[in-house]
């Protein structure tokens, strides 16, 4: 099949032209001074180093860090014990099951999201029709909340397909060599079943944490996170855009997200987990 | 008090059946309650959702008028259904190609092929915006971003998702396969259509779904790159919440929402019956056989 190797290469170019170039062109805009896009008024600057080492966006950096970070906490506790449970089902249930996890994502998102915030309201739909009154709507609480439920099932994937790859004859053999249930989950499964673990951690944290319209939902503008201020910074915001500081925050954004790239070439060199 | 082994492993028994109930139902509840409220809302004379103000079809039917809603729905459709051919399309070929490479090139090839997969999809719409722009730039036109512009961007990111879900099937087909139809007087093009594509169809579908649903929820990606004309669903319903907090928009959202998740049920209800049909069959045919 060596025939098909000239596939890959218009491919190639492709994603160099929309994955490097452009990551080329946010390096050197980040070392610019600039009027929006008009090349004219363009001079070196190191400004945008200035501007994005502010405190307000440090604040902002650590609330994305810690934010997504109790996120992640929160799916891995859920989500491990869930993955586990489905990869001991019978086979006919585990495809109906995984079905069930899917079907939410055909729900819009960003509606999801405010759906959620609006039950969290300590007036409104869930006093009048069920008699709760919740009281957390816009607190970080929320955000947190609302992360867990949107990506709860992209720690539950990468887990699931690790489980369901392990060898079963190697948990009978820790049986038959005298280790009990727990130590066989211990000792066994769940060191083969990290690098699913691991796939899941970056498919949440990362998201989560650069995520801008959660925050914005449920918080209204008042919990900013990493992804609000690239918002901002792009002019969308209803704000002046600043494009040196927003190519700036990317690329440091880029710069974790190759870390966490590095680190699935290791431990998932085809990419099974990703899916 | 002595428990014997037996009684003690019913114990454990029970206890773990308990906490698997008790974890899959705080999941399925964290997944559907919203949902549901969704659904419910869509059917809620209330206009600000705050009681139940009785059964209505009003959203329903408002939702058809709503001119600016229809214009973002329709987007959201075309441009979901190319990206999921093209995508599809040109992520097999791909595939095909990081196939036939040798260790060190193929890794390369998924290595940068992963990378709009675990971007932040802040990073890639604005890695997008800006090479766009620049176009845009050395082409003199400064009003670039639009439905095209969208397209391509939800191309880009469709791709690789088709990539890694045909790879693994062409890992698993014998390679004297392909050798064989030569040998028995395929040209490569039709040993590629006739014996390659069809034993990795499961993944090319696969793909094919994975592709659509990422195009049709996308919001931050074709939020930078869509420029302030063009909007699909998402971007309409961002707008709205930010024009003002509580808005007449959301019960249109909710009835057009609970469409979506209607058909997408249908549609995944019957693939089911039918793959389990097709299933069935093939067994009988087997038994018929012997």
């Amino acid at each position: 099949m060596k025939r098909y190797k000239g596939f890959a290469t218009p491919y190639l170019i492709w994603m160099i032209v929309l994955t490097v170039v452009p990551t080329i062109l946010m390096l050197v805009l980040s070392f610019m001074e600039i009027e929006g896009l008009v090349l004219s008024t363009a001079r070196f600057s190191l400004s945008a180093f200035k501007k994005t080492f502010k405190r307000e966006y440090l604040i902002a950096f650590t609330q994305s860090i810690k934010l997504a970070g109790l996120a992640t906490i929160f799916c891995i506790i859920i989500g491990y014990p869930v993955a586990y449970i489905i990869s001991s089902l019978k086979i006919a249930n585990r495809f109906s099951f995984l079905l069930v996890l899917l079907l939410p994502m055909f729900t819009n998102l960003l509606l999801r999201v405010s759906t959620i915030n609006m039950l969290l309201l300590p007036e409104g739909f869930m006093k009048n029709v069920f008699g709760i009154s919740l009281n957390f709507s816009g607190t970080e609480a929320a955000v947190v909340l609302v992360m867990v439920v949107v990506y709860l099932p992209f720690m539950i994937f990468p887990i699931y397909t690790v489980l369901e790859k392990i060898d079963p004859s190697l948990i009978e053999a820790s049986k038959d060599l005298g280790a009990n249930n727990f130590q066989t989950f211990r000792q066994v499964t769940l060191p083969l079943s990290l690098k699913g673990v691991s796939s899941g951690i970056i498919m949440v944290f990362l998201p989560c944490a650069t995520s801008f319209t959660i925050p914005y939902i449920v918080s209204k503008g008042t919990i900013k996170l990493i992804g609000n201020i690239i918002e901002e910074k792009m002019g969308l915001a209803g704000s002046h855009s600043d494009y040196p500081v927003g190519s700036l925050i990317s690329i440091l954004i880029l710069v974790i997200v190759l870390g966490a790239l590095y680190i699935i070439s290791k431990v998932d060199a085809e990419g099974e987990t990703l899916l | 008090m002595m428990l014997s082994p037996k009684m003690k492993r019913k114990i454990i028994g029970k206890t773990n059946t308990t906490l698997k109930f008790f974890f899959l139902a705080i999941v399925l509840f964290l997944l559907y309650f919203p949902i549901l409220i969704i659904v419910i809302q869509s059917f809620n004379a209330n206009e600000l959702g705050t009681d139940f103000g009785g059964f209505t079809l009003r959203w329903f039917r408002e939702l058809f008028k709503d001119e600016a809603l229809v214009q973002a729905i329709t987007n959201t459709i075309t441009i979901a259904v190319l990206a999921t051919v093209i995508s599809t399309v040109l992520g097999t070929l791909a595939a095909i190609g990081i196939n036939s490479l040798y260790k060190k090139k193929r890794r390369r090839m998924l290595l940068i092929n992963n990378v709009p997969v675990l971007n932040a999809e802040v990073v890639t719409g604005v890695s997008l915006f800006f090479i766009f722009k620049f176009v845009g730039i050395l082409i003199g036109n400064e009003f670039i971003l639009g439905y095209w512009t969208m397209l391509i961007a939800h191309i880009f990111f469709c791709i690789p998702y088709v990539v890694l879900s045909v790879l693994p099937k062409l890992n698993e087909v014998d390679k004297n396969l392909y050798d064989a139809a030569l040998d028995l007087g395929c040209t490569p093009r039709t040993a590629l259509t006739k014996v390659l594509i069809p034993s990795i169809s499961t993944g090319v579908l696969t793909g094919m779904f994975l592709a659509f649903t990422m195009s049709f929820d996308d919001f931050v990606i074709s939020y930078l790159v869509a420029g302030a004309e063009v909007e699909n669903f998402s971007m309409w319903f961002y707008a709205n919440q930010k024009r003002s907090g509580r808005t007449r928009a959301w019960p249109k959202a909710y009835a057009y929402n609970t469409i979506v998740s209607v058909l997408a049920i249908l549609i995944l209800v019957i693939y089911n019956i039918i793959a389990a049909r097709k299933q069935r069959n093939l067994r009988k045919d087997s038994l018929k056989r012997r």
